[in-house]
């Protein structure tokens, strides 16, 4: 009981964050010097963007492959150290062809 | 209802609704975040001192009163200045600068005007009325230069660098970063074979700014990124990586959005917000997880629930103790003179106060909901790091004496650097030596005494004789009983240059007329000549003036010979016209200010660290129900902030804004690894293991949490040492010494003392 009404409640929630969240985010890009508009985020502004923050691109990436990583650990029951060097290396596409552990551990 | 039972009842509420507590702990995060982006960043030095200082109160009026309260000084640098492409080149830069909204006035050879001595009377003559075309009216403009002493002051004695000073009028919202581009991008068009050199605190301020934001940008991915890495090869897991992380990331956002969404501004001393709670906050999480893998592998047949239970039933307390404890080490800082440290000071508990919830709540959430890594069921997991620990417990405990008879010998040898301390407020020190910055104020400073200024509010009946001759004397006391000071300049200089000029330049009338109709007649003489404008800086009405400005120009600036320049400025003032008569005069002006505020720093600095002492004793004290015990937890931490002074002393780091907020990081972290370290030795002995059994297990656990923690803030902040903005590279140097010797009091020095003292609190 306790189970299901902590998914209720955890989902209502989820809901209403990502609600603000895309919200939040929209007032973002509203609010820049009254003129840019979330209108003005194609893929051309994205590529511009993208040009001067390597650094930033750099580290959603590594980011990203550390945090999939982290799901491979816990679905295939993989050591986190070797698929978090896989993700890196091979790009998180290499995670899929990681055969999962039978011997789940503790 | 105790502790003990909040902590468990905290924890059935993670039982039950692991889910519901991650997904809220969502929810705030987007609520305190909603304004981030509203964020204010306040680099002047003004935000850091309380709105009611007597000095800050005396730059409003003199904002009020006088059209300027900054000064920019350019410097133009040519073999061939005095010539007409030179002058005629920069004449434009001159109606340039005129034109900038937040410039008041530009003092140059383009726009200075001298008083010459005429039949009967005197006139005003502008310096260069037209541009020299040929040699006879080079000559005739090298000789008035000569005669109307602004050598030194506009234009070098050999006649190569001439200078502009700009008067800015900078009040408390004044956007350095935005007046510096717009500088920068004027003096961009004029750039040519010539030298052109800027210095001003506005400039320096700014470029503080740009300096601390571009190396924050550099950095924090690589000392993140390294912080990572040490925390994959530490515990080779997700949750062992990323929750500690993740509560650190959370209230970094939180102390950031309730600034946003209580207006207040980030001041430069807020970039190490984020510092102090990554090197503090994510103690707490390190902790659980360390302990949660190592109750995992006691009983591999236990599920997550029960090893979660034993693990925050045996964390609960040390964990609360941690936290309460770095919370009022920063809290002892709301004692502390600077408006903006104290700010610093509430906001940074309020970040550690979070951290520590989030990790009561947060991390066991999440905990029981996914699996626990695989290798803690092999055998010799963690065997190497485990083996280190107890070796290194062994080690100390055996060569406790040799041990501690060293230590306490280097610490003594090194505590005699504390006298060598020296303190460095000044924003141009903050760059290297051969900085771009340092070099132009160096020039500057060397040719036209300096682009620094004190000023001097002054109240009183301006045109009486009394009071100009007072004012001439105050001014004359400074620039004699100061080396620092490289010219002064108030009313009384402009009114006796026009008696002597109506004296035909007799030197016996270089002095204040004894006539106060005489001083308003000569006024009035100037004000027919002259242009409205001339008195703006100087006067707040030239009918009847009540109050004048003084001008104090300083050379080098070092922040000891401007806090003693101010110190005596105000005793002179003090006893000489404690009763407001004949004059009122008031310091005043960006010097004045960082005067100020480098006290402030010294004096708070020593009482937040003297409070926070007190009172962590007294809580060590009564949770261990044992001096001792108080002593023991913390001593280690007092033993670091010993070696931390010796170090600033010994290899003359200046105590700045910065250094002195890194003793409360030496405390929270100090007393954080001691409280663990003597908690569950206790714990152990407890349970029946005898004293080097304990400090093995003690090791094994909470030593595991403490090095893991060490390591990876003194890894992750080594990278800062490559930052070319000084404070930042001996802020990182400080931060990995103060954690290193946080390490050494935590893992080598509470052994040692332990099984030497023996302690009886450790037994009840």
């Amino acid at each position: 009981m306790k189970n299901s009404n902590d998914k209720l409640v955890s989902l209502i929630m989820l809901c209403v964050t990502l609600i603000l969240l895309i919200l939040w985010i929209y007032n973002y890009y509203v609010d820049i010097d009254g003129s840019a508009s979330i209108k003005d985020f194609n893929l051309r502004t994205l590529v511009l963007w993208g040009r001067s923050n390597t650094d930033l691109i750099l580290i959603i990436y590594v980011f990203s492959c550390l945090q999939l990583a982290g799901i491979s650990e816990f679905k295939q029951r993989q050591d986190y150290l070797v698929v978090a060097l896989i993700s890196l290396i091979f790009t998180p596409i290499g995670l899929l062809f990681i055969k999962e552990e039978k011997n789940d551990g503790p | 209802m105790n502790l003990k039972n909040i902590i468990k009842r905290l924890f059935l509420l993670d039982a039950h609704y692991p889910r519901s507590i991650i997904s809220f702990t969502l929810l705030l995060t987007i609520f305190f975040m909603w304004k981030i982006n509203e964020l204010k960043i306040d680099p002047g030095l003004r935000s850091l001192v309380p709105k009611d200082h007597k000095i800050v109160k005396n730059m409003e009026l003199a904002e009020d009163l006088f059209s300027s309260n900054e000064i920019v000084v350019i410097a133009v640098e040519s073999e061939n200045l005095i010539s007409e492409q030179i002058l005629g080149k920069y004449s434009s830069l001159h109606d340039s600068l005129v034109n900038i909204p937040s410039v008041s006035r530009v003092a140059s050879i383009y726009s200075q005007k001298y008083i010459v001595p005429d039949d009967g009377g005197f006139e005003i003559q502008k310096i260069l009325n037209k541009i020299p075309e040929d040699s006879l009216e080079t000559s005739a403009f090298i000789e008035k230069i000569q005669a109307s002493e602004i050598i030194g002051s506009l234009i070098s004695a050999e006649l190569n660098i001439m200078c502009f000073i700009a008067q800015i009028t900078a009040p408390t919202d004044f956007d350095e970063i935005a007046f510096r581009e717009n500088l920068f991008q004027i003096i961009d068009s004029f750039k040519g074979i010539e030298d052109i050199y800027i210095a001003s605190s506005i400039i320096s301020a700014a470029e503080s700014i740009d300096s601390v934001k571009r190396d924050m940008r550099t950095f924090t991915p690589i000392a993140l990124g390294l912080m990572i890495l040490l925390l994959i090869l530490s515990f080779r897991s997700w949750t062992g990586t990323f929750l500690p992380l993740f509560v650190v990331g959370f209230s970094i956002l939180w102390t950031f959005g309730l600034m946003a969404w209580l207006d207040i501004s980030v001041p430069i001393i807020g970039g190490l917000i984020p510092i102090m709670l990554i090197a503090i906050a994510n103690n707490y999480g390190i902790h659980i997880i360390s302990h949660y893998y190592e109750f995992t592998k006691l009983d591999l047949n236990l599920d997550r629930v029960e090893i979660l239970k034993r693990t925050m039933k045996r964390l609960g307390m040390p964990i609360f103790l941690a936290g309460f404890t770095t919370v009022i080490s920063f809290l002892s800082l709301v004692t502390h003179e600077l408006s903006k440290v104290r700010e610093i000071g509430l906001l940074v508990s309020f970040g550690i106060a979070v951290s520590f919830f989030l990790s009561l709540l947060l991390i066991p959430a999440i905990l029981i909901l996914v699996p626990r890594p695989t290798y803690l069921g092999k055998e010799k997991s963690l065997e190497t790091v485990n083996n280190f620990l107890i070796n290194w417990g062994k080690f100390f405990v055996k060569n406790r004496v040799p041990f501690l008879a060293v230590l306490f010998s280097i610490m003594f040898i090194f505590s005699f650097g504390i006298r060598d301390i020296t303190i460095d407020t000044v924003p141009d020190n903050y760059f290297p030596k051969d900085s771009k910055i340092r070099k132009s104020s160096a020039v500057i400073s060397e040719v036209f005494g300096g682009s620094t200024q004190l000023n001097i509010l002054i109240e009183g009946d301006i045109y009486d004789p009394l009071s100009l001759e007072h004012i001439d004397k105050l001014m004359s006391h400074i620039k004699e009983k100061n080396s620092i000071v490289s010219s002064t300049y108030s009313i009384a200089d402009v009114v006796k240059k026009m008696h002597y000029s109506f004296h035909n330049g007799n030197p016996d009338s270089l002095k204040i007329p004894s006539s106060r109709e005489l001083i308003e007649q000569y006024m009035f003489l100037y004000s027919i000549a002259g242009e409205d404008n001339d008195f703006d800086l100087i006067l707040n009405d030239t009918d009847d003036p009540n109050y004048s400005q003084g001008f104090v120009r300083i050379k080098k600036v070092s922040t000891v010979d401007l806090m003693a320049l101010v110190d005596d400025t105000e005793d002179y003032i003090k006893s000489n016209y404690y009763d407001g008569q004949p004059i009122n005069p008031m310091l005043s002006g960006p010097a004045a200010l960082l005067g100020a505020v480098s006290h402030s720093v010294i004096r708070g600095q020593i009482i937040s660290l003297g409070i926070a002492s007190i009172i962590l004793f007294s809580i060590m004290a009564l949770v261990f129900r044992s001096l001792i015990g108080g002593v023991l937890a913390s001593l280690p931490m007092l033993l670091a902030v010993i070696l931390i002074f010796g170090l600033l002393g010994n290899f003359s780091i200046p105590l700045n804004m910065t250094t002195s907020l890194l003793t409360c990081i030496l405390v929270g972290v100090g007393i954080d690894y001691s409280v663990h370290f003597l908690w569950h030795l206790r714990e152990h002995l407890r349970e029946g293991d005898n004293l080097d059994d304990a400090i093995s297990n003690t090791m094994k656990v909470s030593g595991k949490g403490i090095l893991f923690n060490g390591i990876s803030v003194i890894v992750g902040f080594s990278v800062l040492m490559f930052s070319v903005f000084m404070p930042l590279k001996e802020f990182s140097i400080l931060i990995m010494a103060s954690i290193g010797f946080c390490l050494i009091g935590g893992m080598a020095i509470l052994p040692a003392l332990v099984s030497l003292v023996k302690p009886k609190f450790l037994y009840k």
